[in-house]
């Protein structure tokens, strides 16, 4: 919903329609052997600061959390994933790669052909459930690195400028 | 096939032919669309996909007195064409998960899409597409957008040592050729470009005189056929972009210190190198893979990296362009140990030079580049990014049948020769961006400018 083309919510809402950011994502790993991270990132554009980006960021998970998502959305995606499937057999490399990575980290490499069917069955009701568990205000940590001045004087390892909070 | 490697088999050092594998190179077909653009094109029934590569001699070398013209054309394709705003380009792309995108090198701007040729998902991506190539808005809202987006990533690449370096690199090398400047242009260039301007550089410079059009997947060859028609059928026939300008040799060796505050120092080092389809393309290509371009096995890696432990990654490069492109080293150490990691690279330059390679660097180097050769051609994207160059270039349709035996073929001796007369290591440009950057050499420093 968040990064999946150029017509899902981030590069939509973010970067076009309230340009409050030059480019943002969202990514996460699905196959890792222990809990891993959702990431959303971004660039403020010009005139906009970093807590505008924040609280944009912030206002797309709560609308993940509050409004379940549309069927046509839903349906756009579908779409991509089905096409997606075709692209990767392109290339050899990356099957290896998927049944490699299925199996390291613990699950069948078999699973790899259920997932289309898996990911049809997807409801907008689930999608709104598993942000409501799993996008949580208690499991945020906001990280920001700002630009360093160019005074040529080597900066110290331990972060010094700038502020850096977890929430 | 057979009697064409026979008649180069007298040059081989003996052994490699027999001992390769028979190689199925894919066989390219080539034609010309009505209004003159030219295609190549590889059937690929295996996905129901196609692979779409529009290769335009509409580079950053055409950018004028502009410099971010070409990419800022490229990037704004995508934001609206037609009727279709940039949402709405967007979402038709997305409802049939096909992809599009659009970018400009120095040479060329490349339009890569990818669809399935299922309905409505072809259909759509090609009406699509032709519109774009052919008649974007360059809407002054999105431009705006962009150029602001573009000002952000300049003032980002400047956080970047590696990136600050690897643009005055071409900036020493190319000084006022148009290769001097980054893609990604100026930031003055970039704040002066109004829509005028991309709609003047879109008329010269896209058009079917200088387009090439790069096809592979499962389509037969009158379905390709119509396919390139359509998708070139907006192009002004056009007339060809005036070749570049030759470029300067650098008479003498020249060097600039960037100070940043950055604990690694990254260093930079070349000059021209070559062009595509030079003559003495395969014993430099060959000669450099054993010199630096062999990843942890390179010369280069054994004298900085295995030897004395001064960085982790060093590497060395021709970039082959319309024109003679760089030659180019590089490596990033730590800042004190800097001056010691300069010597060395460019004391290993010059022994190859004078040196060339031994016979058993020559054949490992050989066997690792014509073994390593399938898997370069094994998928469809790599196949449509070949058929690109070989199109935008000029270069012969049976390249990648010949590539293997073009590089056994090449010789010690032809190596030494070719390093030799094209590689001058008193004439190099040096770029170090580092802290302290050499003071220790004695050269003044300034700040990096945009």
């Amino acid at each position: 919903m968040l990064d999946g083309g150029n017509s899902a919510r981030l590069p939509t809402q973010l970067v076009r329609g309230q340009e409050i950011a030059a480019s943002a994502g969202a990514s996460y790993g699905a196959m890792t052997r222990l809990p891993g991270m959702l990431l959303l990132d971004g660039i403020p554009a010009k005139g906009q600061d970093v807590a505008s980006l924040e609280q944009a960021l912030r206002d797309q998970i709560a609308r993940l959390r509050a409004d379940p998502v549309a069927d046509e959305e839903l349906a756009r995606i579908r779409n991509q994933l089905v096409a997606a499937k075709v692209y990767e057999r392109d290339s050899v490399f990356y099957q290896g790669m998927q049944i490699g990575r299925l199996e390291s980290v613990g699950l069948d490499w078999r699973l790899q052909d259920e997932y289309l069917e898996r990911i049809e069955a997807v409801t907008p009701e689930q999608v709104q459930a598993v942000a409501r568990k799993y996008l949580t205000p208690e499991a945020l940590t906001v990280a920001i690195l700002e630009p360093q001045p160019l005074d040529a004087a080597p900066r110290p390892t331990t972060p010094a400028g700038g502020h850096h909070h977890v929430h | 096939m057979s009697t064409k490697h026979c008649a180069l088999a007298g040059l081989l050092v003996l052994g490699f032919f027999s001992a390769a594998p028979a190689l199925a190179t894919p066989d390219i077909q080539s034609w010309e669309t009505p209004n003159g653009a030219r295609v190549l094109f590889v059937p690929a029934p295996a996905l129901p996909m196609v692979d779409i590569r529009i290769a335009l001699d509409a580079g950053s070398a055409r950018d004028g007195h502009q410099p971010g013209l070409a990419a800022m054309t490229a990037a704004m394709l995508t934001q609206g064409a037609g009727d279709w705003d940039a949402d709405a380009v967007a979402a038709r792309l997305d409802a049939i998960g096909a992809r599009l995108s659009a970018s400009a090198g120095r040479d060329m701007t490349s339009i890569s899409a990818r669809t399935l040729t299922t309905e409505p998902a072809y259909s759509t991506l090609v009406e699509t597409l032709a519109k774009v190539i052919a008649q974007p808005s360059f809407g002054e809202t999105d431009l705006a957008r962009l150029r602001e987006n573009t000002l952000v990533g300049l003032r980002r690449d400047q956080q970047d040592p590696g990136t600050v370096g690897k643009k005055a690199i071409y900036r020493l090398i190319y000084r006022d050729h148009p290769y001097a400047e980054d893609p990604s242009g100026t930031r003055e260039g970039v704040a002066s470009i109004a829509r005028k301007d991309l709609v003047a550089f879109h008329q010269r410079y896209y058009t079917a005189a200088d387009a090439v059009v790069a096809l592979v997947g499962a389509l037969d060859r009158s379905e390709a056929e119509a396919l390139a028609r359509r998708l070139t059928k907006g192009l002004a026939p056009g007339t060809p972009a005036p070749p570049l300008p030759p470029v300067r040799e650098l008479s003498e060796g020249t060097q600039e210190a960037l100070a940043f505050p950055s604990l690694q120092t990254h260093l930079y080092a070349g000059q021209p190198g070559m062009r595509r389809g030079d003559p003495d393309y395969f014993p430099l290509y060959v000669g450099n893979h054993i010199l630096g371009g062999s990843g942890l096995v390179s010369l280069l890696a054994e004298e900085v990296r295995e030897e004395r432990g001064l960085s982790y990654s060093v590497y060395s490069y021709f970039h082959p362009m319309a024109v003679h492109g760089p030659f180019l080293m590089g490596l990033q150490t730590k800042a004190e140990r800097a001056g010691e990691a300069r010597a060395v690279l460019l004391e290993t330059l010059e022994r190859f030079v004078e040196e060339g390679p031994s016979t058993e660097k020559l054949s490992a180097a050989v066997k690792n580049i014509t073994g390593g050769f399938p898997l370069r051609i094994a998928s469809n994207a790599d196949i449509v990014s070949y058929l690109a160059v070989i199109g935008f270039y000029g270069l012969p349709l049976d390249y990648l049948d010949r590539f293997n035996a073009r590089i056994e073929a090449v010789t010690a001796a032809q190596i030494q020769d070719a390093f030799a007369r094209r590689i001058d290591p008193t004439a190099l440009a040096i770029v170090e961006v580092g802290p302290q950057t050499l003071q220790a050499h004695g050269t003044p420093q300034h700040q990096p400018g945009g």
